[in-house]
């Protein structure tokens, strides 16, 4: 009995002195951390950030025709387009509004667009002071396709071709 | 030969030069000393307040780093001034009196908290010759001293008219009084070494072996029951943070939160200090003075309280009883009857 | 060498004492989201416990009335946050069921890899809260580095880190973007060493084997009659997986165990929890080798119109089996949404577990059983 006793006791403080070892093991690892507004990790491509609508260099404006399938798709109602039409007829958006705070970031929007004019940029520090702001007019922005942050859907033309 | 001169020197020509200061104005030796007394406090509580702040800063940046995190890095270089704001923050911030509390007791209960750990300070061995207080029963000063700290906390936990305070103070009470019994016994054994209960002579009698060596069980019974004395994990059943949120201090804040933190730390530090005393030899070592080889020693015990605290989980309390009364007690027992077969064998 | 067991309280000689009430949460770090327990103690001891809950309801079941079936999807996400995958499945199979669609087997392929990840990101993070919960804060900073490593190949492959809005009606939204076959294999080869280092640092150390052993122990009869399921089930030695028992999806085309361990106690469910990690380790690693060339969407109108009828799909989720019912009417709404959840079924056992038990013990049976509020809550 008293043998047992003393394994026991001896198993219990070896494996108090490997948890210490794993510690202390890493005591002298470098840290996980990363400092973040001084670093900062980088986005994979497909990343998830403020909805855009960027300008095409082709024709130097939006690619959006006012389709209405990104408002209507949206589950959180975040999408508000004032349908215009232009001189030859042609639908286009004249006022492109996103509720930013009501956006879930899901993407359903950009997925459905069939023109490709939708996308997510990687731009994800959206906090501000005033609500008012989170009403985004996205045809003010002027970030246009091709830029680093663009990269994550596929072209309209390659349709649901498996990307690279 | 010392690179530095004798703490203790410096120590007695202060005091020569305040009585003196005291007869050359007329007034009584007494009164010299008297002042000396106070500054003497007062500077020790100012050194409290620094040895807290960083030993919470070394527990923040060792723990971080044991756990892959970075720690405070933002106040001063690698946060080495984060302290200092969390000090301001907590004197600055209302302490607020919960309505369902018993108003003079939650109001005296950290103070007394504190006072335990602080009475313990002054009769520590910081180098040779050197105690705020030199007393011939110096251990038995230090175990007697610790003993109302567990009277603050079961206060603290009774008045805040908090459930988990009270649970927390109940659990503190309970194992404070059953890790004490091996603490002390634990410490039987280096005293029938030495012969004596005076700090000073303990190192002094280890000028060629340090204790730890003769006295490995004793210390290891130490060791468990400082962890346990001090409700540091894995012994933190008072405070529990997962089972009772904070435990007895769940409803301080503010400054009087801040002095459990400082009791916390104090009697960690105190019971470091004892340990590297008892066990390692104190003050002893070669070439630098006296108190950075006292320093360095505590600082190898408390890097054992960092350690444990952040390696291991927590015990029950019921667990907790068993280890005190069924394993350290007659561990300690054990120590004290080999030590003593041993010595009376070599006479 | 026995010493004389105390009497039970209630023949211990008359002192008059009373039980306090105790509510713990729905504040509380040990609760892991907004829920209460209605603790009577008697000292240390629980004498009873009520679970209540309904803080973080959110009508996910009447939320779906409102709106389309692809537009539910996203929703799903937000009832077991940590296995948004399995969540996200389990809607799409029972869409899939409602319409007969037959999913492409790239994408089941898919399906299996992220969900699989998904279950091993959950029981990281269930492993990390289970350490901090009995005191040892360290395995959670460790568990959560690992756990940011599977978060950032979902990053890679869906572009967010939790609300994943990954499985589509009929597939998946996206193909592999490229490295992440690549990625995924450096994260596996990284893994396999992990249980040792978590077994070093928790699993076998003795306060932890002494906090979990025989603590909490489950009887399979109330485990069955309780619908218990998931690892809390297996750990009471029942060998229910519905990836085996009940294949779905490309399941049986995969070599894994279903774990088990007979004991019922807090250890058993926790050793059942990391040894179905090695297991989801296994799974990704194949499904990452015989990945089929293919479609990942099977043709689905835009308009998502499923016939009238009724449908019911379950997976197992990382805690147990997670179901949906959806009654449809032939228009692109359900009519009726059923979530069936495994943390609210778990919860059940809980008074039966709780009576009885130290407060120390309280905290580990909740670890063990693993819950996520706002899944009860939905």
């Amino acid at each position: 009995m008293l043998k047992q006793l003393f394994s026991e006791s001896w198993n219990a403080g070896a494996s108090l002195v490997k948890g210490l070892w794993v510690t202390l093991r890493q005591l002298f690892v470098r840290p996980f951390t990363v400092q973040y507004p001084e670093e900062r990790l980088s986005w994979p491509a497909r990343s998830r950030g403020r909805l855009v609508l960027p300008k095409d260099p082709a024709i130097g404006k939006d690619r959006c025709t006012a389709c209405l399938l990104c408002q209507r798709t949206c589950p959180n109602h975040s999408i508000e387009i004032t349908v215009a039409t232009n001189e030859a007829g042609k639908r286009y958006a004249g006022d492109f509004l996103h509720h930013l705070d009501r956006c879930t970031f899901c993407g359903l929007c950009t997925e459905v667009c069939p023109f490709d004019a939708l996308r997510m940029s990687h731009e994800h520090e959206l906090a501000v002071w005033d609500k008012a702001l989170l009403k985004r007019h996205l045809q003010a922005e002027t970030l246009a396709f091709g830029e680093p942050w663009d990269g994550g859907l596929p072209q309209p033309a390659a349709g649901k071709a498996k990307e690279a | 030969m010392r690179l530095f001169p004798e703490t203790a020197e410096w120590i007695r020509i202060s005091r020569e030069w305040l009585v003196g200061l005291a007869s050359s104005l007329g007034l009584a030796p007494v009164v010299g000393e008297a002042v000396g007394a106070v500054v003497l406090m007062l500077a020790l509580f100012g050194l409290c307040a620094v040895i807290v702040m960083v030993l919470v800063y070394g527990e923040r940046k060792i723990s971080a780093h044991m756990q892959a995190r970075l720690g405070p890095m933002r106040v001063g270089w690698h946060g080495a001034l984060q302290l200092i704001a969390d000090t301001i923050k907590l004197v600055i911030k209302e302490s607020e009196i919960p309505s369902a509390a018993e108003r003079g007791l939650y109001r005296a209960a950290p103070y007394l908290v504190f006072v335990a750990g602080f009475l313990a300070l002054i009769a520590l061995p910081w180098d040779r010759g050197v105690a705020p207080v030199q007393l011939n029963v110096g251990l038995l000063y230090l175990l007697a001293v610790g003993t109302p700290g567990v009277l603050g906390i079961l206060i603290a936990g009774w008045s805040s008219g908090n459930k988990y305070s009270l649970l927390g103070g109940l659990r503190s009470a309970a194992q404070m009084i059953s890790f004490e019994v091996p603490l002390v016994l634990s410490l039987l054994g280096v005293v029938m070494l030495a012969q004596t209960l005076d700090l000073q002579g303990l190192v002094a009698a280890q000028a060629r072996v340090p204790y730890i060596l003769l006295q490995p069980i004793g210390f290891l019974v130490f060791l468990t029951s400082a962890v346990a004395e001090t409700n540091r994990n894995p012994f933190d059943i008072p405070e529990a943070e997962s089972e009772l949120t904070a435990g007895f201090h769940t409803e301080y804040g503010g400054i009087r939160f801040a002095y459990f933190y400082l009791a916390e730390y104090v009697n960690m530090f105190v019971l470091s200090m004892l340990g590297a005393t008892l066990f390692f030899g104190g003050w002893h070592g070669p070439w630098l003075p006296g108190w950075f080889w006292m320093m360095a020693k505590t600082g190898v015990i408390l890097f054992l309280f960092y350690w444990f605290r952040w390696t291991f989980p927590r015990l029950r309390s019921d667990q907790l009883m068993d280890l005190s009364w069924k394993v350290l007690t007659p561990l300690a027992f054990i120590n004290i009857l080999v030590t003593g077969l041993v010595l009376v064998l070599i006479q | 060498m026995n010493p004389s067991p105390m009497p039970p309280l209630d023949q211990a000689p008359a002192l008059a004492t009373e039980t306090l009430t105790l509510n713990m949460g729905p504040q509380h770090p040990s609760t892991h989201g907004a829920m209460r327990l209605i603790l009577k103690l008697d000292g240390e001891r629980v004498v009873s416990a009520q679970p209540d809950f309904g803080y973080v309801h959110r009508g996910m079941e009447k939320m779906a009335e409102a709106l389309t079936y692809p537009q539910y999807i996203y929703l799903t996400d937000r009832l077991d946050y940590l296995s948004s995958i399995l969540n996200e499945w389990s809607f799409c199979l029972a869409c899939e069921t409602l319409a007969g669609i037959q999913v492409p087997r790239r994408a089941e392929y898919l399906r299996v890899i992220t969900g699989e990840l998904c279950r091993l990101s959950s029981h990281l993070v269930w492993l990390g809260s289970m350490g901090m919960d009995l005191g040892a804060f360290t395995p959670l900073t460790y568990t959560f580095r690992e756990r940011e490593m599977i978060l950032d190949l979902f990053d890679l492959l869906c572009g967010q880190r939790m609300t994943f809005n990954y499985l589509r009606i009929g597939g998946v939204s996206r193909d592999l973007p490229a490295g992440f076959a690549d990625q995924a294999r450096k994260f596996l080869r990284y893994f396999e060493r992990l249980p040792d280092v978590y077994d070093q640092i928790l699993s076998d150390n003795a306060i932890f084997l002494q906090r979990m052993r025989g603590v909490g122990v489950l009887d399979p009869a109330i485990a069955r009659s309780h619908a218990v399921t998931g690892p809390s089930l297996r750990g009471s030695g029942m060998a229910l997986d519905l990836r085996r028992s009940e294949p779905y999806s490309a399941y049986p085309e995969f070599q894994f165990d279903v774990v088990t361990r007979a004991d019922g106690d807090a250890l058993a469910r926790y050793q059942v929890r990391v040894e179905e990690m090695k297991q989801s380790a296994r799974i990704v690693a194949q499904a990452l080798d015989g990945l089929p060339e293919g479609e990942v969407q099977a043709k689905v109108p835009r308009v998502f119109k499923p016939p009238v009828g009724e449908a019911y799909a379950r997976v197992e989720s990382s805690r147990g089996i997670q179901g949906f019912y959806l009654a449809s009417d032939g228009t692109v709404k359900p009519t009726r949404c059923r979530i069936r959840v495994p943390s609210f079924a778990n919860l059940s056992v809980l008074p039966k577990l709780l009576a009885g038990v130290k407060v120390a013990d309280v905290v580990a049976i909740l670890g063990s059983l693993d819950f996520i509020v706002p899944e009860i809550d939905r």
